[in-house]
């Protein structure tokens, strides 16, 4: 078996807060391989980012990792002191954030946002420095590369912005690139033009990419597999295309069929009652038994359900699936 | 039909200072020239990207902009209802912290009837607060004891316990996740039923459009440039910029990526902005003519119309 990019086992992390410890992610468990796309979907306080950002080491001091551990590359993330960290950020693993505003240091030229990258991970500077920023700026498809170059972030459009962040992320040529929302700020047609040159670009490289959104119809359009998360557990993961075909698990299918879609015809959305539940003493069991229509009582709110291999790599976890 | 909005060569400007001590002042041209009518009991989409002039389109209906030029007309004022209300995108900065719910709905019934003595407003605001989804015991709380969405449940029966003629919602979901958001799409659907009530739904997201409205029209850099019925949009945009749109917009298929028209990014011919058509630099059909002269609209089927020459030159 070809060696894991990236493996995540037994994730937990919980969060200080005023209000007690937030349970933010549940023992959770996810691989990435090499040249993959892999998208984390989920709403809004279902630990996607927080996933992303404990890869990185990037979660603040409130808080804690409860248990689990990260392989990079089969090497322990969680054990790497901060100057490794700092090695590996916007190195081997880069990332791009929902804001390009507030990810561009604003009293820096657009060139000295990407020479800095390149002169902390390898070194070059002065001329070569400069001409490696203009071609990535080139690549990214920045018209007038040389002009940009010079210019302040905010003399740039949202989608430019975000196309220098993407050029800053790419400059060391990473193995796995966390894209977090990227897309999210921008308008649906600079968010394709960004989308499609991302999809391009990870084509002509080797690079996997991480991909977290809340939007379906995104990671459908790009993603090899999809991680389906709820109230920070993960609830289905598998192929797009078989899971779009066949939802196994019914936190999956009513989320399906809430989405209003321009190729739906004039059919009733399906509500999903409730909100998602504060994750201070979560729900106990499958977190989704609160607001699930088909709840066995006396076991989905007691423990977390077994995996259940619906094909090769289509995985989901839920009660209903086996007796 | 019986339209109760009646838009005239809308403009609206506004002045940009120049940083220059005595620089000269710039306009920019949020609405230039909106030909609209709102019809009674119709359910009209508003989608365009973000700049194209939605929300200043939205207040100016509702009166919180003075035009520049051009007139709005209303009708129906004598029916005695409540003109229009609002719900805005965000639930959290709209609803006063310090008042109750109860306090929040009663507002726009005193406006109406003119009257400050509040309790006999009870049971009004208690059937309006069930038709949203709300409960008696919540009656007396605080907007922060409740979630986004029932929130934005509040800010709908704040809008329309005073049986408005029509209701402008300013993305009203965009701040509220999937399943939440399909909740509230929903209920406004389920409100406005067969009623005469009329809505304008300004979003970005053509989705949620399309699930809401039976009119749509498109904007594009403060002009309209297509409107149509709902599925006629979908079925036969005839507008490039239209077309454009939603080919990017996103959708759950197995056919990944291949979908977005692409164009070639030409460089933009400020004469042709001011002159002609707005859409110029970026169209694939252009003509000579849309360089020198603004499109006319035209009406391509009966409730289909579009501003662009070459449509209209190809049916001539």
């Amino acid at each position: 078996m070809e060696e894991k990019l990236l493996e995540v086992k037994d994730l937990s992390v919980a969060f200080n807060s005023y209000l007690g410890v937030a349970e933010v992610l549940d023992r959770i468990s996810y691989s990435v391989d090499e040249n993959q796309w892999l998208g984390i979907a989920g709403e809004s306080g279902c630990g996607k980012t927080v996933s992303a950002f404990s890869l990185l080491k990037l979660l603040p001091e409130a808080a804690m990792i409860r248990n689990g551990e990260i392989l990079f590359k089969g090497e322990s993330i969680l054990d790497k002191s901060e100057r490794e960290m700092r090695k590996l950020r916007g190195g081997e693993i880069s990332i791009v954030f929902q804001e390009p505003q507030s990810a561009l240091n604003p009293s820096k030229r657009v060139g000295e946002n990407i020479v800095e990258s390149l002169r902390l991970h390898q070194g070059i500077r002065g001329e070569e420095a400069k001409r490696r920023a203009i071609q990535m700026l080139d690549l990214v498809k920045i018209p007038q590369p040389r002009v940009r170059f010079s210019q302040f972030p905010h003399e740039l459009s949202g989608g430019m912005q975000q196309r220098v962040c993407i050029a800053i992320a790419l400059a060391c040529h990473p193995s796995l690139l966390i894209a977090d929302e990227f897309t999210t700020s921008l308008d649906v047609t600079t968010q394709q033009e960004i989308l499609k040159l991302v999809v391009d670009l990870q084509r002509q490289s080797t690079m996997s990419v991480l991909f977290i959104t809340h939007d379906l119809a995104l990671i459908s359009e790009c993603c090899d597999e999809l991680i389906i998360m709820y109230a920070g557990q993960i609830m289905e993961r598998g192929k797009v295309d078989r899971v779009f075909r066949n939802p196994s698990h019914p936190y999956t299918r009513l989320l399906l069929n809430a989405i209003p879609s321009i190729s739906r015809k004039d059919e009733k959305l399906n509500s999903i009652d409730g909100s998602v539940p504060g994750l201070v003493n979560p729900p106990k069991g499958c977190r989704f038994h609160t607001r699930c229509k088909q709840k066995i009582p006396g076991r989905c709110d007691v423990v977390f359900p077994r995996e259940t291999a619906i094909d090769e790599t289509h995985r989901a976890w839920c009660h209903l699936l086996y007796t | 039909m019986d339209s109760i909005v009646s838009i005239r060569g809308l403009k609206k400007y506004f002045p940009v200072k120049s940083e220059a001590l005595f620089g000269k002042t710039t306009w920019n041209k949020a609405i230039d020239g909106i030909d609209l009518e709102i019809q009674r009991g119709e359910a009209l989409g508003v989608v365009g990207e973000s700049g194209s002039g939605k929300t200043t389109l939205g207040k100016l209906i509702l009166g919180l902009h003075a035009p520049t030029e051009g007139t709005i007309d209303y009708r129906g004022h004598d029916t005695g209802r409540m003109q229009s209300s609002v719900v805005f995108q965000d639930p959290f900065s709209s609803l006063n912290p310090r008042q109750t719910v109860f306090d929040i709905v009663k507002e726009p019934l005193e406006s109406v009837r003119g009257t400050r003595r509040g309790q006999g407003f009870r049971q009004t605001i208690l059937d309006i607060l069930n038709l949203v989804g709300l409960s008696e015991e919540q009656m007396f709380r605080y907007p922060h004891e409740f979630s986004g969405g029932q929130r934005q449940r509040i800010a709908i029966a704040r809008a329309i316990v005073a049986k408005p003629l029509f209701i402008v919602f300013d993305e009203p979901t965009s701040g509220l996740d999937v399943s939440v958001q399909a909740q509230i799409l929903n209920l406004l659907k389920e409100l406005k039923g067969n009623s005469d009530l009329s809505y304008v739904f300004i979003s970005h997201n053509i989705g949620v459009v399309k699930y809401i409205c039976s009119r749509i029209a498109v904007m594009y850099r403060g002009k309209i440039v297509e409107t149509s019925g709902n599925q006629e949009l979908f079925d036969n945009p005839l507008h490039p910029y239209s077309q454009h749109l939603l080919s990017a917009v996103p959708v759950i298929d197995e056919t990944r990526m291949s979908k977005i028209i692409e164009f070639e990014a030409k460089a933009a011919d400020e004469a042709a902005v001011s002159n002609g058509c707005i859409y110029y630099s970026k169209c694939p059909i252009r003509r000579d003519i849309c360089r020198e002269k603004p499109p006319q609209r035209f009406d391509a089927t009966e409730g289909h119309s579009v501003y662009c020459w070459a449509r209209e030159l190809d049916q001539r």
